[in-house]
Parts: structure tokens; sequence; C-alpha cells
């Protein structure tokens, strides 16, 4: 049975959140904790692959316990298994810390022939936590995938498609590898009632550092990370367009002209 | 002078709009093939304004049309009669709130998204409403606006304290609950206008869960939204979503939400019920109690959004029906009427039916706990005679299951032929004693 990891991540719900514009810094408090949606995209995409070709699915984050909630949220629409990497010492973890102690922890949990993950993190959003994966498990890697059509167990294929700028590249690729998911055919899953009451129930592996053989203590948490972000601040919002939506191509027209007409009044002044 | 040059003259030049600065927004609202052109809009700044106006308006008998953010649907802001345009978008002030009394006073061109985020600032909760978050809490107090929410915390009219009025020869009034306020509400701008608001808020639950039950058909559904408000959970909502409605809206939004199959069967209709409880353990004690009612509810299965991002995707994709219709119909039309619960199901597949006679698509969503449907029908060509033709039917029909043609809308111009002969005396006898020189929004809720 292929085995599969996918990667979730714990993150605030940034509708929620605002910038202190004085400080630059985030305000977090009251905010919620959500799944990062483009984790729930990489998560169909396995449940999908489980659903025709037959699967088993271990979950994995990294997080302080609370995050144990997504966990369950993935369990309850049909994932295996699920790991908590959770300790202090895995705290302000940079992107080269936490992939490194994502990967030193999947791999207590046995050897995967898919990985799957979200594009970027709704809140750091960088894009790297894939590519870094991939690297350190050796694995190849798909990026932006749209579709996997098929995969072949016996041997250890896999045909994919893959979101260009300017069209569709469709791949035959090897495994294992590494797929981070686009929506597109892998909208989030709705669980059920059932799934939801069992995934309340079940049991969430927690490995923490002591639990990670060799794990190398200089390249997890604050040592490990040479990422340092000396100052946050908002964007420059532009100016809010106008629709037009009068009824009718000729009301439209007059609304247009009327507006244009108003514009260059206030700009003669 | 002739009457715009006396307007001018009382309020000033900057709140007066005549000619070509009249936008043509001021001549219509979203109902589609009502429009009318006013002699001149007022800006109103504040009662006193407003208050000038109808004076003026009631000495020299010039009809007045009061509008709010224009979204209304029944044609009730469009000035049919010409005359003006009394737009109070500019008294858009929160004037304060009393955390402790939960109570807040607006001006009515506030936002109903700016009264529930300021309601939220607080920690409380303003709950009616209509879904168009870009309404004026003013014209939601004309129209007396409901919504999803309505069978568990009211209609508006429920959440206002007082108001202050202006009559319709410039006469200013605070009316409470106890003193005619009622009459007021609802009347769509009619009887009296509004200017100031004192609204009741209240602490917002602390747990909500959606849950969505697909169903093989209709009777089922509407079946399950019964005994569900029978078993007692007091749902927030209980919404019928028709699945025609949700994959026409689906497609025009490119974000498929709901479901319109399971396991290979198609749903003919979903229920989206909004659960609330004081906490966590509350609301999953009802999501027991549910699961335990499952198989009797003869659902196809029970799907949970319990967490913040999906309960939004459920909620925007439930606010894109309507907009999704009036976005992407080459010719569409709504029929906005209330039934009994009960009777809902007869309501559907009569619509449904006489739209197919009629070579009409038609399709739904309804809010099961106050009996408020939302029908559509949408055709690509041909639709004028046809529409009218399904509206008579639809409307007669609705009257003969114990309904209400107001619905949600209210009356405005687009449903006053049919209204009966009682309702629309009744009202007119009520007009005459508010309104006696029948200067305020003429032609309008009844006539």
């Amino acid at each position: 049975m292929l085995k599969i990891l996918c990667c979730v991540k714990q993150v605030p719900d940034v509708d929620k959140m605002h910038m202190d514009p004085e400080t630059g810094s985030i305000v977090r408090a009251g905010v919620p904790a959500i799944l990062n949606p483009q984790d729930a995209y990489a998560l169909s995409a396995a449940l999908s692959i489980k659903e025709r070709f037959g699967a088993h699915i271990t979950l994995i984050t990294m997080g302080p316990p609370a995050a144990e909630a997504v966990l369950r949220e993935c369990l309850a629409v049909g994932a295996d298994e699920a790991v908590l990497v959770s300790d202090r010492a895995f705290g302000n973890a940079d992107t080269l810390a936490t992939s490194y102690t994502i990967y030193s922890a999947a791999c207590t949990r046995g050897k995967f022939d898919m990985i799957f993950c979200g594009t970027e993190s709704l809140d750091g959003a960088t894009g790297q936590m894939g590519a870094q994966l991939a690297q350190r498990f050796g694995f190849s890697q798909v990026t932006s995938t749209r579709l996997i059509s098929s995969v072949d167990e016996t041997s250890q294929t896999a045909v994919c498609e893959r979101a260009l700028e300017d069209g569709t590249e469709t791949l035959e690729v090897s495994l294992p590898c590494l797929f981070t998911v686009e929506k597109a055919n892998y909208p989030a899953r709705i669980p059920n009632l059932k799934g939801k009451m069992a995934a309340r129930k079940a049991a969430i592996a927690v490995v923490s550092s002591d639990d990670i053989p060799e794990l190398d203590r200089s390249r997890i948490g604050d040592p490990g990370s040479p990422t340092k972000v000396p100052r946050m601040f908002p964007p420059v919002m532009p100016e809010p367009g106008v629709i037009i939506d009068e009824g009718s191509a000729e009301a439209n027209a007059a609304r247009l002209i009327e507006l244009i007409r108003n514009a260059g009044g206030a700009a003669n002044g | 002078m002739n009457f715009t040059e006396i307007l001018i003259a009382e309020l000033g030049s900057g709140k007066v709009l005549t000619g070509d600065d009249i936008s043509s927004d001021f001549r219509h609202d979203e109902c589609r093939g009502v429009s009318g052109t006013p002699d001149a809009v007022v800006l109103a700044a504040d009662t006193a304004d407003v208050s000038a106006v109808m004076k003026l308006c009631c000495e020299h008998n010039v009809p007045v049309t009061v509008r709010g953010a224009g979204t209304g649907q029944a044609g009730g802001a469009v000035p049919v009669n010409g005359g003006i345009v009394l737009s109070l978008i500019n008294m858009n002030k929160i004037l304060g709130v009393d955390e402790a009394a939960q109570c807040i006073c607006v001006q009515p061109g506030v936002l109903l998204g700016q009264l529930k985020d300021e309601a939220e600032r607080h920690g409380l909760y303003y709950p009616p409403d209509p879904g168009e978050k870009t309404a004026t809490v003013g014209g939601n107090a004309a129209t007396n606006a409901s919504g999803p929410c309505a069978a568990k915390y009211g209609k508006t009219r429920d959440y206002v304290l007082d108001a202050v009025i202006v009559l319709s020869d410039g006469t200013t009034a605070r009316l409470s609950e106890n003193a005619g306020l009622g009459c007021v509400l609802g009347s769509e701008g009619t009887l009296g206008v509004i200017t100031e608001l004192t609204l009741r808020l209240i602490k917002k639950p602390a747990a909500e869960t959606m849950l969505l039950f697909p169903f093989l058909d209709t009777e089922s559904c509407i079946s399950a939204a019964v005994r569900i408000a029978d078993e007692g959970f007091a749902p927030a909502a209980v919404e019928y979503m028709d699945t025609d409605m949700v994959e026409f809206s689906a497609k025009v939004t490119g974000e498929p939400v709901f479901p319109v199959s399971m396991d290979g069967e198609r749903c003919a209709a979903t229920l989206m019920v909004t659960l609330v409880g004081d906490d966590e353990d509350a609301v999953m004690e009802m999501l027991e109690r549910i699961a335990e009612l499952g198989e009797e509810l003869e659902c196809m299965d029970i799907l949970v959004g319990d967490t913040p991002v999906m309960m939004r995707e459920f909620t925007a994709a439930h606010d894109a029906f309507h907009t999704s219709v009036e976005s992407s119909a080459a010719h569409s039309a709504e029929y906005n009427i209330a039934v009994p619960t009960s009777r809902m199901a007869e309501m559907i597949g009569f619509a449904k039916a006489s739209g197919e006679k009629l070579g009409l698509k038609v399709m739904c969503y309804a809010h099961t706990g106050s009996g408020g449907m939302h029908i559509y029908a949408v055709a690509d060509d041909d639709f004028a005679e046809r529409s009218a033709a399904l509206a008579d039917e639809v409307y007669a029909k609705c009257r003969t299951l114990g309904g209400d043609v107001r619905g949600e809308y209210g009356i405005g111009c687009a449903k006053v032929m049919y209204l009966s002969a009682g309702e629309a005396g009744r009202f007119l006898e009520l007009k005459s004693r508010f309104d006696p020189k029948g200067i305020l929004n003429p032609g309008k809720a009844a006539k």
C-alpha cells in the first residue's frame, strides 16, 4: 500500500488579524487558529489518491500542543494517523530549521512514497517548505500540482499535471515524490459527522526532541534559524476601484462618461 | 422661485443635486425594470435637513422618495412619481454604543456591515441580516428586513428600541416601541422618515457550528427542517438550498462548496443548519443528539463545518446565490415570498413545475425558520411575458398556501398588484392618518 505523508500547519486566521501600524507587530490577541487553507488542498489530493489507489496517510505538523486541533480536523476527513512534533526546543524556527525538524521527525515513522504539502502557508508565505523537504528526503518534486491522474505503485511512477503561467505541463514522475498542490481539482474536504466524532477520540502521536534519535540540536529552533525578521509593516493599499453596473451596456457607458467627466472636472479644478 | 430653487435657498446648493448632477444611481434601486427620474436629490446631513425638506414638500405637495443605499429589490426607493429623492446616505454616523445597556444609536445611513462590525468591536452582536451588508440600517428598518436568522432572533423591528421619525409635515418625534413606532417600521418610507435609530444588541453565542444535510428529495429536506426545529435545537438558521441553485451559483463563482451529489447520487436539496451554544460543549452535545437523529431524518449524510474557514466558505457560497443570478443570467426574475414551513415543499414543487411549463429554469433557496423564500426564474430570451405569467402563478399559489407576498423585500412598487383589497385598504387608511397629502413615497406599498 502506498504510504503518504501530508504536511499541515496551524496558522492564525489572517482574516481576523490586523497589524499595529505604530509598532508593525501583528496583533494576535483573540485570533483563532486555523488549518492552513493550502494544506487542506494538499490533504484533499492525498485523500483522492487513497480513494482511487489505496494508501495510508500520515499527517505531520510542528507546533504547540494546541496544533492538535488541525490534526483532528484532518483526521475527520479521512487521514489515518497524526503526528504532532512539539517541543519548546523547536520554537522560533525559520523554514530551514522547520524542514530539518519535520524531516527528522517523519523519518521516525518509516518511509514514504509520496509527500503532499500546500504551496505556501497563510502566515509566513515563503513557499519554501515543499522544496526544502524534497531536498532533505532526496525525493523528486512537483510544484503547483493541479491533478494527479494516475499512480502505479509497482513501477513507482505517477502522472500529474502542473500549472504553468501559460498552460499546463503533464509529467510522469518517479516515486518517491513530493507534490505541492493547488486548489484547482482538490478543494478542501468537508468532514461528515461520523468522521468528526471519531477524530475527537483519535490518538495523536506527540514527538519531542528527545524522541528523535541523532537529532542535531544546533539545527533546530532559534539556534538553527539563520533567518531574522528585523521589521514588519503593512502594505500600502491601492485606491479601491469602482464597479459600474447600471443594467445595460448603454447605461454603463453613460455612467462611465459621467465619472470621467467628473474626474476631469475635479482634476481641472 | 421654482421648488428646486426654494430647496437650495433652504439647504444650500451643496446638499441639492439637480439636472445633470443627478447620478443615474438615483433613478433606480436593484429591482429590475423599475425606474423614475427625480426633479432633485437632497443629500440630507441631519434630522433638521430632513425636517426642512418634508416641511417644504408638504407645503408644495411635492412627492418624496426616501433612499438609503439603493439595494432594495422591490423598487421602494425609486422615484416613480418624480419629485424629490431624499437620500440619507450621508447620515452615516454611529452616535454611540452603550455596552452595559447593550444598545447602539446610529443614523439611518450607517451600513449594516458597519453596524455589525461596530457591535462586534464592543463584544456584542446585531442579529438581523438580510444578507446585503451594504444596505443601510435605515433601509433595513423601513422594510423590516429579516433573513436566515429571523426565526431564532427576530426581524429588524424586534431590535429597534426607539427611533426619531420625521413626519410628512416636517414634524419630528422620537417614537418608542409602545408609541406608534411599530407602524412606521416596515412601512417602506410611506409613513415617515427614520432619521435616528437606537438598536438593541445581544451577546453573540460563544460557539457555532454549521451542518449540511443533503437529501434525495425536497419533501424529505423540508420535513427534516421541521423536525430539527421541533427537536428544540433552536438553530440560528435552517436554510433550504435547492441543488439547481447551488450548481448555478457554483458555476458563476467558480467556487463549488456545497454538495450536489453523494456517492454518485444527485441530491435534490441540502439543508444548512447553524447551531449555536454558550460553549463548545453545548454545541457538541447537540451534534451528538443530531447524530442519533441522523437516520430518522433520511438525509444522505451529515457534513460538518465547524472551523472559521469552513463556516466562512459556507456563508459566502450561500450569500452568492442572489448575486450569481443577478450577475450572470441573461434574463432573470426573483419572486420573494413567505409561506408556512410545512407548505414549502409544495410551493417549491409548484414553482418548478410552473416554470417548466413556461420554459423557464426555476431554482430557489429559503429560510425554513421564517418561511422566507427566494425563487428565481432564468432564461436566455423571450423572458418578460413568461416571467410575468410565472409571477402571477407563484404569488397566487403563495396566497392559497397561507403565505405572504411581501416576503422580505416588502411591496415597493413591484408587488403592489399582488396585495389583496383588504390589505391595501387597511394600509391606505393608516397612511391617510400619517400622510394626509400622500407625498411620502406615493405608489408604494399599496395604491
